[in-house]
């Protein structure tokens, strides 16, 4: 009888950073993350909004750190201060413009398929949050436009249950809310948006899948098949 | 915009039983679903790669 014979295996110690980097990269292989090459079914016009929609983020968030380190009578009373007061109203204009357009194509597409159930959920939170972010950045202008902004939004939240949680009328909690909270979900959201889109890849267009008679809404495979044109 | 159009006043606003809505935003649900509707029917430019892949 060997005791030795019946001891378990004994475990190999690995660090955690090495196993969070081992499932990284599986997950996303170099290759993958940063694609050079993309299914022929993205040429279309409908594939750019998403892209157009994370470029106005990109200007919007530039925009908004320069707002914040010169302050309110900088982009009130200055030439520049207003300039960039506009550039930051007008990507998050362009931001959702393009995002709803997003929305609209992917949710045609039925862009959950194959697996990406995850990347439409994150896609539509990201739009979820970004709306209180949009809102809590228009109370916060210091303007007479903010003043009947957060005073029509309070009696809207207190009529819906919410307004014990915050409150609109607050200058600085809006503000924190708008420049910390918020834009920080949002940027989660979209960074895990982006990398599950690059995990799972483009959602093909129907009639790939029709054209392939094995696969199937329940059955279709994970990654797109290229070099079929939509 | 203001330079091109008047702003200096309040929006207009349809109202239409319990639809409620100003006008800049009417314009502006219209202009999204005009680009919805241009941006699958165009074609897109596929310039000199090949058809594979781009």
């Amino acid at each position: 009888m060997s005791l030795v014979a019946d001891r378990p295996p004994k475990r190999k110690q690995r660090s955690w950073t090495a196993a969070v980097r081992e499932r990284a990269v599986a997950a996303w292989p170099p290759e993958k993350l940063l694609a050079d090459k993309q299914p022929s079914y993205v040429s279309s016009w409908i594939y750019v909004f998403g892209v157009l929609s994370l470029a106005a983020l990109a200007v919007c968030i530039l925009s908004g750190l320069v707002l914040t380190l010169k302050g309110p009578s900088w982009w009130h009373d200055t030439g520049v201060g207003l300039f960039f007061n506009s550039l930051h109203l007008w990507s998050v204009e362009l931001f959702f413009f393009f995002m709803v357009i997003h929305l609209w194509g992917k949710f045609w597409m039925a862009a959950w398929r194959g697996n990406r159930v995850r990347t439409w959920i994150t896609g539509a939170l990201a739009f979820v949050v970004s709306i209180p972010t949009a809102l809590t950045g228009y109370v916060s202008q210091q303007n007479f436009d903010s003043q009947w902004i957060s005073t029509q939004a309070k009696d809207a939240m207190n009529s819906a249950g919410v307004g014990a949680f915050f409150n609109l009328t607050n200058f600085g909690q809006m503000y924190s809310y708008h420049v910390l909270l918020l834009p920080g979900a949002v940027i989660l959201l979209v960074i895990g948006h982006i990398l599950l889109v690059r995990k799972h890849g483009v959602v093909p267009p129907f009639e790939l899948e029709q054209k392939s008679p094995q696969t199937s809404l329940a059955t279709q495979p994970t990654e797109p098949e290229p070099g079929v044109q939509a | 915009m203001a330079a091109i159009f008047n702003l200096n006043h309040h929006a207009g606003y349809v109202h239409w039983h319990f639809f409620a809505m100003s006008w800049p935003n009417i314009i502006v649900i219209i202009a999204m679903l005009i680009v919805f509707v241009l941006a699958i029917a165009i074609r897109f430019p596929r310039g000199h790669e090949p058809a594979e892949e781009r």
